[in-house]
Order: C-alpha cells, then structure tokens, then sequence
C-alpha cells in the first residue's frame, strides 16, 4: 500500500510516532468530511485537548459545533476497563452510523488510537474478533474507520495479528490480511504472502474471523495470495477440518495456491480458476 | 493369480534387463509383454519414441498393450512414483492380480540427470511393494554410462536375460544404497559466480530474488512459480530441520535457472525423502516440501559434504529442436 494517497473502508494503521497517526487521521477524516460523512476523532485524553490533533483540518471546529464532527476520548467510547463485547461494540458503530444517516450524513467516519484496549492477550483476541465483525458490517453499510494502533507499547506480532483483520494496512504491519467481502458469493477474501513467518497469524486470523462458523461450505476468494507454502494450506484445512466444513477456493492459474492444490488435493478445499 | 518367474512372488517383482541392440531389446521385452497379455493381466508399455516404434512393430496397434508417453511419465521420478501409483491402485481396485509394466528409465546417455533416477530405481522396491506389480527396466547398454548400469544392478534385486530370469547377486538393501551413495552432481552454472547469494534470508527475500532470475529468462510463469514455491519449502526445511546459517544461492541462463539452498547440517535421516510425500514415508520430517519440489522442478539434487547439506532446484525450458526430438539439455 502507498504512504500516501486515499484510505479505504477499514484502514489499519501501525504507528511509530504519535504525529504521524495524527496526520494520517486528519487526512482520513478530511476526506470523509468532504463525502459528506459525520466524522469521529478517538483517542486517549481529554476531548478538549484532543481537538488539537485535528488543528489542520479546515473546518474541524465549526464542524464539531454543528455536529458533523465529534471528539471522543478513548473511554467514551470503549469500555477501556474490560475486555469488549464484539457484538456489543459493533452495535455502538452501528447505531452511530444509523444517527449519522437520521442526521442527513452519508455515513461515518472514525478515526481511532485504540491502542490501550489491546494491550492484554485476551483484549487483543477480543479486539481482533470485533475487528472482523465491524468490517463485515463495513462492506455492506456506510461505516468506514482507520484503526491505528501504536507500536511503542505492542510487538510486531500483536500489531500484525490486529493488521491483519483489515482489508488495507500501513507497510509491513502484516504480510496476511482475512476480510470481508462486498461480493455476497464470497465469505472471506484472503490476501498477502503465507509462509513460515506467518502461519500462526494464518491460523488466528482465521479462528477470529471464522468464516466457516454459520456454514459449512463457503466460499474464499484468494485471488490476491500472492504466495502460500504446503504448511499455510494445511492451516486452512486444518480450520475447515475443525469446523467440519469445505471451502472453494478463487485463485490464479499458475499461482502457489492452485499449484499446491492440484498436487495435495486436500479433500476440503476446492480450486476454482479465475 | 500372478503368471510367469513372478508367480507365488509377493509385491513389486522389481527385474532389470541389459542389451545392446534392436534384437536384443525384442528378445527381452517381447516374451514379457506378450506373456502378459496372454495372461490376460494389464500389460503397461512407458518406452521412448524409438523403442515404442520397435513394440507397435512387432505388435502392432490393436494388441491390448497400454502405451504410455514415456517422456511424460518419466518426466520426474517423484511424478512417474505419483503416476504409476494411481494407475495400478486402479487396476487392482478393478480386480488386476498381477500387473506388467515395462519402461525406459532416463540417464544421462539421454541427456537427464541420473542421480534421482538413481533414487527412484531404489526406492521403487518400497514404494511399489504393495502392488502385485511386475515392472521391467531394460538399459541399453549402448547408451547408458557405466555409473547408471552399476547402479541398476545395486537396485534390482532380479534380472531378466535371454536365459530367463536370475536373481541378482549385485542387489543392494534399497536404505543402505541411499545412505551411501554420494551424490557428485552439480550444476555447471555453479562454476560462475552467483546472481544472487543470500545469507538467513527470509524467505520472501529469497522468493522476490527467484521471480526476478526467473523473468530475466525464458521460463514460463508456471516454471516460475513451482521455482519459488520449491526454493521457499526448502529454505523453510533448513531453518526448521537444518542448522544455521542458511545460504541461498541463485544462477540464471535464458532456459536455465539453478537454486542451491544449504545449511550446516547433515540433511533428512529418511533416504525416501523427496520422491514419496511425507505422510507416505519412514520419517515425515521435512519430507513434503521436499517432494513438493521434486514434484515441480525440472531437477532436484540432494547432496551431502563439507559444507553442510544443499538442495539444488533447476527450472528449465528446453531449446525448441531437443522439445522436437525429445532429449533434453546436458546438465548431467
């Protein structure tokens, strides 16, 4: 992904320092202000001083005084004490989405530091699981969010296994990415380089998302695997052995993942050519 | 019921056969085959373009023989294993109680490498030891080096001459032929200096200096791809299984690309490792990545010395007059 240029839906991004999150979140918002979306600024502090993050963006503070733009301190909007609720905290966005729209927004648009809620194993686990669920919503309602976690107080494993869950990350967050679709035909779409460096985040990334978790034949399109190794199609099979399902899987003529397929035809997956 | 010299015999009948001309070759194969069909049991024919116009000629089209491209079927012995495995487990699944095959093993007399040829020849006697299997491999002694026809002797335990057959005093236990051969084989690209030489790299390092050897030449995105997949397996083999450092080696000719991969250790203790797939071996460890690589390379050479333990993986597209006639470069 380029340093520069637009953010998508769900953004991922992994910060060395705190301008630089900063900067990229003033873009973010910028740009959803201009689409006509309501815009939310997170992270952690007093509001009021907070709002000089944004300093930059043209507009920032008329917009917060007619409501088009919020500040909101970390706690306001998480439960920064416990471990979350996936569904619970979806269904916060998604009620702020349904306001914005009441409101004669687009949509929202959040822009949130939310590395204080990730800093425990289980919180990570939670986290990274509602980070699925947000962006299944995402493809299919007006919510788009850049999620920026600070890589002074996480390992580069941690940030990869939150990077990971996005459909776009900052460079070198993850080599894997699990997202949603837009596309109702595919339950998943998996992308990135799966080798040795990143079979864990493989499997993780797919017991969080779980696509096979309602159905038991799904569909995955991994036309954007740009490599994958006999190990990393054993941790999909593996998972669809678990959840005793079968997958078919979109991918390009020639590419790892249909080579390694053809030769290992592992009974659950299903190579479809694109 | 099994017929002919493999009758009451158990397994793979493994039988190697030696001649050095047309009617020598006719005065071994053709009782064989012609047994085999009288016999009623499937007669399977894998032979060069040469030696299958001698069989259609003396059998002619509608004999019942089941000819097979012998250059495809021997392409790579990790695949020819593979192939021959499906085809007999759906002839004895079909109610076959004895099965004939008879084929032209490649060597360098033929312009291929021998030594996982080599590997093959031992290491049928196991992996075909399930299958009432009589599989015949004449070499001509005309063309074949006298390290191959040493080497098939160690490997057959029987021998099928114009006297009959005999078993063969030479025959070697199939393990300890493995374990001692030693491989001298190497790439004669090996002797320029290197495109790339990578130390511990990781390997999306190694894949992205592969891809660009690999688009600089003539190889095709599928000969590509199987070059990076088999160079990622077996650097994931030497950090995993092997000692450090690892050091990734790189040459390139517009049809030819060389991956040497080592590492300080002594290599896979299973002799198999490579042509069958893991699961199916001895000792798993390590071994499906390397088979995965035996099954997409155009080569793999396993070798052991000083240095430590290497993987050589080629690619190779073949000059467009030896496609036509079949042979391939000399590597050997």
């Amino acid at each position: 992904m380029p340093h520069s240029g637009s953010l998508g839906r769900h953004v991922c991004w992994a910060f060395d320092d705190p301008a630089d999150f900063r900067l990229r979140a003033a873009q973010y918002l910028s740009e959803g202000m201009a689409g006509g979306a309501r815009v939310i600024y997170i992270a952690k502090g007093d509001p009021e001083l907070l709002l000089d993050d944004l300093s930059i963006v043209q507009g920032f503070r008329p917009a917060v005084a007619s409501g088009a733009a919020q500040v909101m301190s970390i706690d306001s909007a998480y439960d920064a004490h416990a471990t979350i609720d996936p569904a619970q905290q979806l269904q916060f966005y998604a009620d702020a989405t349904e306001q914005a729209l009441a409101d004669g927004h687009t949509g929202l648009r959040v822009a949130a530091d939310t590395t204080s809620l990730v800093l425990t194993d289980a919180n990570l686990d939670a986290f990274a699981r509602y980070e699925h669920l947000a962006d299944r919503y995402m493809v299919s309602h007006p919510l788009t969010a850049l999620c920026a976690f600070d890589r002074d107080w996480l390992t580069a494993e941690q940030v990869a296994q939150l990077a990971c869950m996005h459909p776009q990350a900052s460079p070198e967050a993850t080599q894997v990415r699990l997202y949603a679709a837009a596309d109702a035909q595919i339950d998943v779409v998996l992308d990135g380089e799966i080798d040795m460096a990143s079979h864990r985040l493989l499997h993780a990334a797919l017991e969080r998302a779980d696509p096979a978790g309602q159905n038991s034949s799904i569909t995955i399109d991994a036309m954007g695997v740009e490599f994958i190794d006999h190990e990393g199609v054993y941790v999909l099979s593996e998972y669809l052995s678990r959840r005793a399902a079968t997958a078919t899987v979109r991918c390009r003529p020639e590419s790892s993942l249909a080579i390694l397929i053809q030769l290992l035809s592992p009974p659950r997956l299903h190579l479809e050519i694109r | 019921m099994r017929t002919g010299v493999a009758a009451g015999h158990r397994g793979f009948f493994h039988q190697s056969a030696f001649y050095g001309s047309d009617e020598e070759f006719l005065a071994v194969v053709t009782p064989f085959l012609a047994d085999g069909l009288g016999a009623g049991e499937p007669t399977v024919v894998a032979f060069s373009p040469a030696n299958e116009a001698l069989i259609r000629a003396a059998f002619g089209n509608d004999s019942g023989l089941t000819y097979l491209e012998g250059e495809a079927q021997y392409q790579r012995p990790a695949g020819a294993i593979r192939g021959y495995r499906e085809i007999m487990a759906n002839l004895v699944a079909r109610g076959a109680t004895q099965i004939r095959i008879v084929g032209d093993v490649p060597h360098p007399g033929l312009g291929v490498p021998w030594e996982w040829w080599a590997r093959y020849e031992a290491l049928v006697n196991h992996a075909f030891a399930e299958f009432p299997l009589w599989g015949l491999c004449p070499y001509d002694t005309r063309t074949a080096p006298p390290e191959v026809l040493d080497q098939v002797r160690r490997t057959h335990p029987h021998l099928a001459t114009p006297h009959g057959s005999l078993a063969n005093p030479a025959f070697e236990d199939p393990r300890e032929f493995l374990n001692r051969i030693t491989p001298r084989w190497h790439d004669p690209l090996e002797l320029t200096r290197p495109l790339f030489e990578l130390r511990d790299p990781p390997a999306a390092a190694a894949r992205d200096a592969v891809t660009q050897a690999g688009r600089a030449t003539e190889l095709s995105g599928a000969d590509i791809s199987g070059l990076v997949l088999a160079a990622t397996e077996a650097i994931t083999n030497a950090v995993l299984h092997g000692r450090p450092p690892v050091r990734v080696r790189i040459w390139a000719q517009p049809r030819r690309v060389v991956v040497a991969v080592t590492d300080h250790g002594t290599g896979p203790d299973n002799p198999f490792v490579g042509l069958i797939p893991a699961r199916e071996s001895d000792d798993g460890v390590g071994g499906l990545g390397l088979w995965l690589a035996h099954q997409m390379c155009s080569y793999v050479s396993l070798n052991r010395d000083s240095d430590g333990f290497t993987v050589r993986l080629i690619a190779e597209t073949p000059h467009p007059q030896q496609s036509a006639d079949g042979a391939h470069s000399g590597t050997g």
